[in-house]
């Protein structure tokens, strides 16, 4: 059901590629509100993570409001959809920010750049 | 936790059981000895089989986990170390004890010796084994070294026991044997059970076990699965100094213990008390200073006095004090394999004592000149005296140029009467009812109706007089150490029964009672009588003095209590009450007390 | 939730003259998960059993919180120490009446379909860890002690054994002390990292902020005095330095790019650092 790809060698913190996955899996539909998430216990013995590093993420999600935990029955989905749009805009700008990086320390200009995405663009 | 343990030790048990059936029946077998029945095999095999396993019991404790490898798990179980040896002690501590209760039992109903005293070595052995054992289980891994550090420590152990008592007694002058304890190491059968045994040895005996257990709990508290050798310093660390300790308190235990308390006091004519020990000096008391002679005697029981000398008249010598020089002397020692019988008498300047052989192959009278320093001896036929155990000379004369001694012994409640001539010849005079007394020259017998009185003529003793009497009682004369002949007017007996006081008087023949008073009498020679009455049994006792059919009180003790330790000894000099350990001397005609400042 | 369940003071263990464990302190929380690393013989067996009270210390002292007795810590020791002549029925009963457990929980023993007739002798060594496991997870353990048996057992029941432990974990807020060299083979369930060297830990971290922590960097020039590293690893044409603890000023004074490094790495450059060392 889930295909978390949790890079143990990342120094990224593994709660947040929990996160970040989850997000991911909102973002493309795979997951929608009303969805019942997996126990903690559940996906950490999947994982084989710590579960507290699982009740992190779910946590942080919480309060980012992505999701609700109800007391007895578990993790649930519920966002609403302007923190839908808000979360694609932040992970485009994440995505963009990191190309930028790169492309910059291969020793592109801005101008190059610029030029690539708008050959890229006008094409379709 | 313990349920396994329990279920280990009957494993073994059983295994053990086992063995001791099948083994002696396989010795049979194999070695043909089909002459011995399968039970004069199967105890010796038990008896053996019984070091054995008090050994194992002993080192077994871990073995078990150490072979299935689960010390740490064992180690990890929510018990303390204690709880852990508590646990795993128990069960073996009872299986040694049963299967040596079964081994005591079966023993005795299979009818083998008597033999519940040869079991004190045997029972000693077995248990400090199995403490040894199980206090070094925690040494090593291997069985072995166990065993063989088990065996060795038991080894030093009873040679410590050994060394202990030994110091004891050579602290206190006393020789080996005297102790009896020798017969104890050297696994002797016949040591009645409780009677031999010292008191202090059983205490040594602890007090040697103590270190090895204390240390081994104190060090076992930390016992882990780091190598032996750690477990090992902290027991020797713990170890030394509780072993010093035990061993200290062991040799006190064994000076105190090797103790003799006996102490025996006489008070001269002079007013000098003597007091005596065994294996001691002899001191002599004297108004305010004491004196203590140069040699330690074994024994000083001083009885004869005459002038300035006390003569003693126990065990193996003869030996004299000198009170006014307070030199004491060995007049005599008997030679190789013959002892002498206790009991010298005096008379003139001669000691008599009757000596026998060690084998009791024959007897002699001995006569020692006190001038001379000469030696006559008369042999006796022992064989004559074989009928007449315990033989007290009473009495001696001259008959014509020879002089003759009497005799009497004990046999079948009479008592046989011997004379012996200074020749060697020995007459059998006959056997009286009750003891006989030998009196101004009187021989004083007894028929079951009459007191006879005879004389000696030549040929033999003659009756003079026959007077009847009645009751079950004998005058007599005490000891009769002084056979000086100094003549009495009156004679006194004292019934135990009855407790009648009689008097003859030896000029009239008469006989009278004085009356009924429970108690024992008291002669100085010559002729001096005193009475101690028993009040109470063991309680309170009066003194007095018995003369001319009337006796006059002298001084009451109220507070004399045997149970106390209390002891009342009337001399010729005075009277000497033993108050527990306080000494009163209170001197005769007046009995004012006299004060020993020393004492 | 941040009150500790273990505090360590002043810990010290000899065997001879040899000090094994020198002067350790250290408190453990309650539900912490931890990993401790080292070099064979840095004395990580030794603390493991001090706190399992296999081992008596020669000084110092273990508190554990209160209500934490015996019957609530679990160990497992990597010489595997069971009572081997026992079956495995017995053995369950056995230590379900020694530690008081009234409802075994059978599910691993069956999930592993142990025959309970079979003494544990004939168990393998990674079935042996397993159902030691099993008695453990009975006990609802408090703080639960593992050694190094992860690399004994095969990867089928490997699995199972994490995942029984993290069940621990979430179940009844165990703490688990692990000693494991390697990261990959225990993935992430510890959130503290301790490495231990000559009786002493060396590194004491939480594993987020690790990543921080310790940095490498490549170099052809001598890296400055005051940036301390703790190896060094020298070719012919570079210098690779693995710096702890790292500070953000360090990339003034000497510009270059600083990799972050993975858990596995760093662990391996602590103890790789320690064997340099005795080098020089």
């Amino acid at each position: 059901m889930f295909r978390y790809n949790i890079n143990f060698s990342s120094p990224v913190p593994i709660y947040q590629q929990i996160i970040l996955a989850i997000k991911l899996e909102i973002l493309s539909g795979r997951l929608k509100t009303s969805d019942q998430l997996p126990p903690i216990r559940e996906l950490a013995k999947i994982l084989k993570l710590n579960p507290n590093t699982v009740a992190k993420a779910y946590y942080n999600l919480e309060g980012e409001g992505f999701i609700e935990s109800k007391r007895g029955s578990g993790n649930w989905v519920n966002y609403k959809n302007i923190k839908l749009g808000s979360l694609r805009k932040g992970m485009l700008e994440d995505e963009f920010r990191n190309f930028l990086e790169r492309a910059l320390s291969l020793g592109a200009t801005r101008e190059d750049i610029k030029k690539l995405i708008e050959k890229d663009l006008t094409h379709d | 936790m313990l349920k396994k343990e329990i279920s280990e030790v009957l494993k073994h048990s059983i295994i053990f059981i086992l063995v001791v059936l099948l083994l002696p029946a396989i010795l049979l077998v194999t070695t043909i000895i089909s002459d011995q029945s399968y039970f004069s095999v199967f105890f010796p095999v038990f008896q053996f089989g019984l070091f054995f396993w008090a050994l194992f019991m002993g080192t077994s404790l871990f073995s078990g986990e150490r072979r299935q490898r689960g010390i740490e798990y064992l180690l990890s179980l929510p018990y303390s170390r204690l709880q852990l040896i508590g646990i795993k002690t128990l069960p073996r501590l009872c299986a040694v004890i049963v299967f040596y209760l079964v081994f005591v039992n079966l023993y005795k109903i299979g009818g083998q010796d008597s033999a519940a005293t040869t079991f004190i070595p045997f029972t000693a052995i077995y248990f400090t084994l199995f403490l040894l054992a199980l206090s070094l289980s925690a040494f090593s891994d291997n069985f072995i070294i166990l065993s063989v550090t088990s065996l060795f420590s038991l080894f030093t152990y009873y040679g410590l026991l050994y060394l202990v008592y030994w110091v004891a007694s050579k602290i206190r002058s006393i020789p080996l044997g005297e102790l009896d304890i020798e017969e104890l190491f050297l696994l002797e059968p016949g040591l009645s059970l409780w009677l031999d045994i010292p008191k202090f040895l059983p205490l040594v005996a602890i007090a040697l076990l103590l270190p090895f257990l204390i240390s081994f709990v104190l060090s076992i508290k930390k016992f882990d699965v780091r190598p032996a050798k750690v477990l090992n310093k902290r027991f020797f660390k713990y170890f030394t100094p509780i072993f010093v300790c035990c061993l200290a308190i062991s040799l006190l235990f064994a000076y105190q213990g090797t103790k003799i308390e006996y102490q025996d006091y006489y008070l001269t004519q002079d007013k000098k008390l003597i007091e005596s020990n065994y294996y001691s000096k002899i001191k002599i008391y004297d108004g305010d200073k004491v004196y203590k002679t140069e040699k330690k005697f074994e024994y000083f029981w001083p009885h004869l006095v005459e002038d300035e000398y006390v003569y003693d008249l126990w065990e193996e010598q003869v030996v004299r004090l000198n009170t006014s020089n307070y030199k004491a002397e060995i007049l005599y020692e008997p030679p190789e394999k013959r002892e002498l019988t206790w009991i010298r008498w005096k008379y003139n300047n001669t000691i008599v004592f009757l000596e026998k052989n060690e084998d009791l192959s024959g007897a002699e009278l001995v006569l020692f000149d006190l001038s001379s320093k000469k030696t006559t001896r008369i042999p006796i036929s022992y064989n004559q005296l074989i009928d007449y155990p315990l033989p007290r000379i009473f009495g001696t004369e001259k008959s014509g140029n020879k002089r003759f001694w009497l005799i009497r012994s004990v046999h079948d409640s009479k008592y046989p009467i011997l004379r012996v001539w200074e020749d060697g010849r020995t007459d059998v005079i006959g056997k009286t009812q009750r003891r006989p007394s030998f009196v101004n020259q009187m021989l004083i017998t007894y028929l079951d109706d009459a007191i006879v009185i005879s004389k000696d003529f030549e040929g033999g003793f003659k009756t003079i007089r026959e007077i009847p009497w009645k009751l079950d009682l004998a005058f007599s004369t005490g000891w009769g150490f002084y056979l000086n002949n100094i003549p009495i007017k009156e004679i006194y007996g004292h019934g135990q029964r009855h407790k009648i006081i009689a008097r003859l008087d030896l000029e009239t023949f008469e006989v009278e009672e004085v009356g009924e008073f429970a108690g024992y009498l008291r002669y100085f020679h010559p002729g001096i009588y005193y009475f101690v009455e028993t009040i109470k049994p063991g309680v309170s006792r009066n003194i007095y003095q018995l003369k001319e059919g009337q006796m006059k009180i002298l001084k009451s003790f109220p507070d004399f209590d045997i149970r106390k330790g209390h002891s009342l000894r009337v001399f010729k000099a005075g009277i000497v009450f033993i108050r527990g350990k306080e000494i009163k001397v209170y001197a005769f005609p007046d009995l004012k007390e006299l004060k020993f400042k020393k004492l | 939730m941040t009150e500790n369940i273990l505090e360590v003071d002043n810990l010290r263990v000899k065997i001879g003259r040899k000090t094994i464990l020198d002067d350790i302190r250290i408190q453990f929380k309650k539900n912490e998960s931890v990993v401790i690393a080292g070099r064979n013989g840095s004395g990580k067996s030794t603390f493991l059993r001090c706190l399992a009270n296999v081992i008596f210390p020669d000084r110092g002292s273990i508190v554990y919180n209160k209500g934490t007795t015996k019957e609530k810590i679990g160990f497992i020791s990597d010489q595997i120490s069971l009572f081997e002549n026992l079956t495995v029925e017995q053995g369950i009963r056995f230590h379900s009446s020694v530690f008081h457990i009234e409802d075994f929980d059978y599910t691993l023993i069956n999930d592993l379909k142990f025959d309970l007739n079979q003494k544990i002798k004939n168990l393998s060594a990674g079935e042996k860890t397993l159902y030691h496991l099993s008695l453990l997870l009975s006990q609802k353990p408090e703080i639960l002690l593992i050694d190094e048996i992860i690399h004994t057992i095969d990867p089928y029941l490997r699995e199972k054994f994490l995942e029984a432990v993290i069940e621990l974990i979430d179940r009844y807020q165990t703490t688990v002390i692990m000693i494991n060299h390697t990261f990959s083979e225990i993935e992430k369930i510890p959130e503290r990292v301790l490495v231990m060297e000559k009786g002493q830990f060396i590194l004491d971290e939480k594993c987020e902020t690790l990543g921080e922590k310790i940095k490498s960097v490549v170099s052809e020039k001598e890296i400055p005095e005051e940036i301390p590293y703790i190896l060094k690893r020298e070719s012919s044409f570079q210098k690779e330095y693995f710096i702890y603890p790292f500070k953000e000023e360090f990339r003034k004074a000497f510009p270059h790019e600083y990799k972050e490094l993975s858990l596995n790495d760093i662990i391996k450059a602590f103890v790789g650092g320690q064997y340099v060392k005795e080098g020089n």
